[in-house]
């Protein structure tokens, strides 16, 4: 009796289980079959990058000999492809006296006619201004610390204007209270914030700040900062470097960005080189 | 009316059916506002007017009971039946379960496949309107809320962050805890100060001698509790300590070979004594928790916790009932700066110091209660060159400020029995702040029909004078807390049906809507900020805001040991910013939890927990466009401009978990022994999504993506438990 009464709980217990598990399984694949519901975008607005430099490139390109800039105009497309755009009109000027600067096309060296999902080479724009000034337009050594530029670009049926003012060049110094060592560059005119980083500029980090220590580490394993360079962004350069949920700045009517900046470099003293730099507090 | 003068004292005992007292059950009489617990001998009394009545015997884990008395009367005893497999069940609705609460047993966490180990917290998780919809981040948000506004009590004493490992796991040795009442729609009129509920803790009490230990994945604890010992005196003392961290160190040399491996460690512990007298009791509790985390290769040590004290006792005096509670908690975290590497550090100190007192009032119709409390709190915060993420999204690398806050309240409530099986509260909750009175007024009216039929439905006003910056990072550890000189606001509305079967099961469905008049956003991005000025940050938006929603919950058992639960919440949470109503990023709509628990022999039960819901609130890409990367000058990567907040879903969560549990007797000794796996069908659970890969993939340039962040792989775990 007692053997038939257990048998029987089992037989239950096993069609439970089978019944239980049919269940979980036929709900777990039901939300299986839920779509993701994440969209790709598309949009055929227009996207701009130039950033000015009053001294050798900063952002956006490598230190170059004649300090030609790149600018890009895209469309934006979809988020694998963006293709080169071209403008009927691709004007800027200088706010004082309403100079014109020689923008022109060029050609590209990418085969793939604009930018794929990864992005793009900076120095692979479809738009240049060159070095040196001519007698029919400015040129990139006519670009002034605390100058204002507008921009004016027309490209099928968008048009987008933008203003932009250079800041003053950073200027380094090394100062030294105590046992502490930091490089201090004070507010800079015209600049909202920094990128700030040893030689090379291969690793820089935005700041706000305006100082950083210089510590001696002997386990940090990196060579000495021998060389440190300041690059002082304009509101714009500095508000779509800092926001990555900025879209756009110093522009109005498209994509991108039209901002500027200029850059300095020190030569750390031998007896200060540090190891090791940090963003520091006085005190 | 009955006058005090003709009541006489019902004096009786409740045992179970081996004799043994049962202590902390609830005897109450039947169609009035009497009631009282049993001592921790299984004794009570109950001053009673000379009348028949009924007076019902109710103890999670056994039978209610009734017997019919005509006062005076002889001292009654009380055998109670077991039931244990509603201590087995998710939630458990009725008996002491306050209204429109649930209930989650020391069983039941025990019985849930554990990550690691049993821990209270996961357990709450498979509750109806509670959601985590990052399984990394053991915070909880209670019916469409922000974590922040989640209340953790432990016996009535507020704590403030009981959580272990970077807040994935709860900081409770759940030996040491009995139950853990989740109060979302209706919360007790002392208990105001969050805004989406609070997690009701109760300590562990027994009428008789109890030693546990437990073996764990993760750690090893020991509690016991020893009733009426000395003096009287019933302890409650328990202890948790982990190995993780030089579990961790000996499988990172071995696997990996290097020295720079992140530890964790922690250890926990509550100390209880309770006395209690024929008229009253009093109690004294500690409880503490740390954790530190290190890296092997560096002389770094972050540490963390909080260390409560607190005292309560009950007094009873006629008719009259005063209760007294008071208790200090501090939680703080730290990291000094070890020089000269680096100035990194971080203090944060918050002391919480509350009392309280109230006197209640029952009778066969009506019951009262007046009190009033005091809150004072006290935060001390620094942190220098913190990265960024480190606490919450927007924080800034550095801050430092002061904050003090004294709220003093009253409150007030009276409840009314209008008709057989209809009773009604109303109530207000003043607090003074600043200079200024906030209201905080409350009703709720349950109706018990057609046997085992309730409805209840209650609105009030709550006020919240704390805020975090805002939700806080995965694997972020303790928060940085702002004191608020005007407080957040929320009204909350609901209503519930409830039937209980007193063999086959029970459900419940509740609706509930909530109002948010007073959300806080933070305004501004500050990750740039080495040095946040206290005269300006943190500053907060003000933003209205709602919550609205409606659970389910079916129980039924099957035979002696099976039960199948199911529990469905359907919930949106949507707030205001910029003019426009997004939902938040804990926005999961849908979310079904099955538990089942099976006998497999006479020893084994098999128990399969399945967990479904949304996927995490995403905000899809608005469009793309290029900005230069300063640590690459050279490319201009793609960056993905965000859409419209949180308007899209990552794909639905999934996992299942499974647990084998032997349960045998030797000796005097209880044991068990649990095998259990996490995410046994290995399912992948997407928390977010790196763009790039994802894109990539759709560009046919690589393979399928693979989300950036996934939810728990298989993990698998064994138990051993000992009692005696």
């Amino acid at each position: 009796m007692v053997a038939n009464a257990r048998g029987r709980r089992r037989t239950h217990s096993h069609r439970f289980l089978l019944g239980a598990a049919a269940a979980l399984a036929g709900v777990q694949s039901i939300s299986a079959c839920a779509k993701d519901s994440t969209l790709t975008p598309v949009s055929d607005a227009p996207f701009v990058f130039v950033v000015l430099t009053s001294s050798q490139a900063p952002i956006g390109g490598p230190p170059q000999a004649d300090s030609s800039i790149i600018g890009l105009l895209l469309t934006v497309g979809s988020p694998i492809s963006s293709p080169f755009r071209r403008a009927e009109r691709f004007e800027m000027r200088r706010a004082s006296d309403g100079a014109l600067f020689g923008w022109a096309e060029r050609t590209p060296s990418s085969s793939t006619g604009g930018a794929d999902y990864r992005g793009i080479r900076s120095s692979d724009g479809n738009y240049l201004l060159n070095h040196v000034t001519s007698p029919s337009a400015l040129g990139s050594d006519s670009i002034r610390p605390l100058e204002s530029y507008t921009l004016t670009i027309d490209t099928q049926g968008s048009r987008i204007t933008g203003v932009t003012t250079v800041p003053a060049i950073p200027q380094l110094r090394v100062v030294v209270e105590g046992t502490r060592r930091f490089i201090v560059w004070g507010r800079v005119s015209g600049a909202a914030g920094y990128i700030q980083g040893p030689s090379g500029f291969f690793q820089g980090f935005l700041t706000a700040d305006t100082l950083i220590e210089l510590r001696s580490d002997p386990q940090f394993a990196s060579p000495p900062i021998t060389q440190f360079g300041v690059i002082a962004l304009d509101t714009n350069a500095f508000r779509y470097l800092s926001d990555t949920t900025r879209a756009s700045a110093g522009l109005v009517g498209g994509f991108g960005l039209f901002g500027a900046a200029s850059a300095a470099t020190i030569t750390v003293p031998s007896q200060y080189h540090g190891t090791h730099y940090v963003a520091a507090r006085r005190g | 009316m009955h006058s005090v003068g003709a009541q006489a004292a019902l004096r009786g005992s409740v045992t179970d059916t081996a004799g043994k007292p049962i202590a902390d059950a609830t005897v109450s009489v039947d169609g009035a506002y009497w009631q009282t617990t049993t001592r921790s001998d299984g004794s009570f009394e109950l001053v009673l007017p000379p009348k028949n009545w009924l007076i019902r015997f109710r103890r999670i884990g056994f039978a209610p009971d009734s017997i019919a008395v005509t006062i005076p009367a002889d001292p009654i005893t009380i055998r109670l039946i077991p039931r244990t497999l509603e201590l087995k069940a998710v939630s458990v609705v009725g008996e002491r379960t306050p209204a429109l609460g649930q209930t989650v047993t020391l069983s039941t966490v025990r019985q849930v496949p554990p990550l690691g180990e049993p821990d209270i917290f996961r357990a709450v998780m498979l509750l109806p309107g509670v959601s985590q919809p990052d399984e990394l981040k053991g915070r909880i948000h209670l019916a469409g809320g922000s974590s922040d506004e989640t209340g953790v009590r432990l016996d009535g004493h507020p704590l403030q962050d009981p959580f272990h490992l970077l807040g994935v796991l709860g900081a409770f040795n759940v030996a040491a805890l009995e139950r853990a009442d989740v109060l979302i729609h209706h919360v007790p009129i002392d208990a105001d100060g969050r805004l989406s509920g609070i997690i009701s803790l109760e300590s562990r009490r027994s009428a008789v001698p109890v030693t546990e230990a437990v073996l764990g994945v993760l750690s090893s604890g020991a509690s016991t509790v020893r009733p009426e010992g000395f003096g009287g005196v019933t302890i409650l003392a328990s202890a948790r300590v982990t190995y993780l961290d030089k579990f961790i160190k000996l499988l990172g040399h071995r696997t990996f070979g290097g020295d720079d491996i992140t530890l964790l460690g922690y250890h926990d512990f509550i100390l209880r004594a309770d006395k209690a007298w024929t008229l009253g009791n009093l109690e004294a509790i500690t409880f503490s928790t740390n954790d530190h985390m290190a890296s092997s290769g560096s002389p770094f040590v972050y540490s963390w916790g909080e260390t409560l004290w607190g005292l309560k006792g009950e007094r009873t005096m006629g008719a009259w009932r005063l209760n007294v509670r008071t208790s200090l908690n501090r939680a703080g975290s730290d990291l000094a700066p070890v020089p000269p590497r680096s100035v990194q550090e971080v203090r944060l100190r918050s002391d919480w110091t509350s009392g309280e007192l109230s006197l209640s009032r029952a009778s066969d119709l009506w019951m009262s209660t007046v009190g009033l409390e005091i809150d004072a709190r006290r935060t001390n915060q620094l942190w220098v060159d913190s990265p960024s993420g480190f606490f919450t999204p927007r924080a800034p690398g550095g801050f430092e400020g002061r904050q003090r806050q004294t709220l003093p309240a009253l409150f007030g409530e009276l409840s009314r029995a209008l008709a057989a099986g209809l009773s009604s509260t109303a109530g207000v909750h003043v607090t003074r702040a600043y200079g200024e009175t906030f209201l905080a007024p409350r009703a709720l009216l349950e109706w018990t029909f057609l046997g085992n039929h309730k409805v209840a439905f209650s609105a009030e006003r709550r006020h919240q004078f704390d805020t975090e910056l805002e939700e806080p990072s995965e694997g972020s550890g303790r928060q940085p807390l702002f004191l608020l000189s005007r407080p957040r606001v929320a009204d909350v509305a609901a209503v519930a049906l409830s039937n209980r079967v007193e063999k086959g099961g029970e459900w419940q469905i509740v609706s509930f809507a909530k109002r948010y008049k007073d959300r806080t956003s933070l305004v501004g991005d500050h990750r740039f900020e080495q040095n946040a000025d206290p005269s300006t940050f943190p500053e907060f938006e003000r933003i209205p805001g709602y919550s609205v929603g409606a659970t389910g919950t079916i129980t039924r058992r099957l035979g002696d040991r099976s039960l199948v639960q199911a529990a469905y919440t359907y919930q949106r949470t949507r707030e205001r910013l910029d003019g426009v109503y997004t939902a938040t990023e804990w926005d999961a709509p849908h979310a079904l939890n099955i538990f089942v628990t099976l006998p497999v022999s006479r020893r084994w039960s098999f128990n399969v927990l399945s967990q479904l819901h949304s996927g995490a609130a995403t905000t899809p890409v608005g469009v793309r466009v290029f900005a230069p990367d300063p640590t690459n000058q050279l490319f201009l990567p793609s960056r993905y401009v965000p859409g419209l907040r949180n308007s899209a879903h990552l794909t639905p969560y999934r996992r299942t978990d499974i647990g084998l549990r032997r349960e045998w007797k030797r000796g005097k000794a209880d044991l068990a022994f649990s095998f259990q796996a996490i995410n046994v069908l290995a399912q992948t659970n997407a928390l977010e999504y790196d763009w790039a890969s994802f894109f990539c993939a759709e560009a046919g340039k690589c393979k399928a993506a693979k989300p950036a962040r996934s939810g728990l792989p298989i993990l698998p775990s064994i138990g051993f438990e000992i009692r005696w």
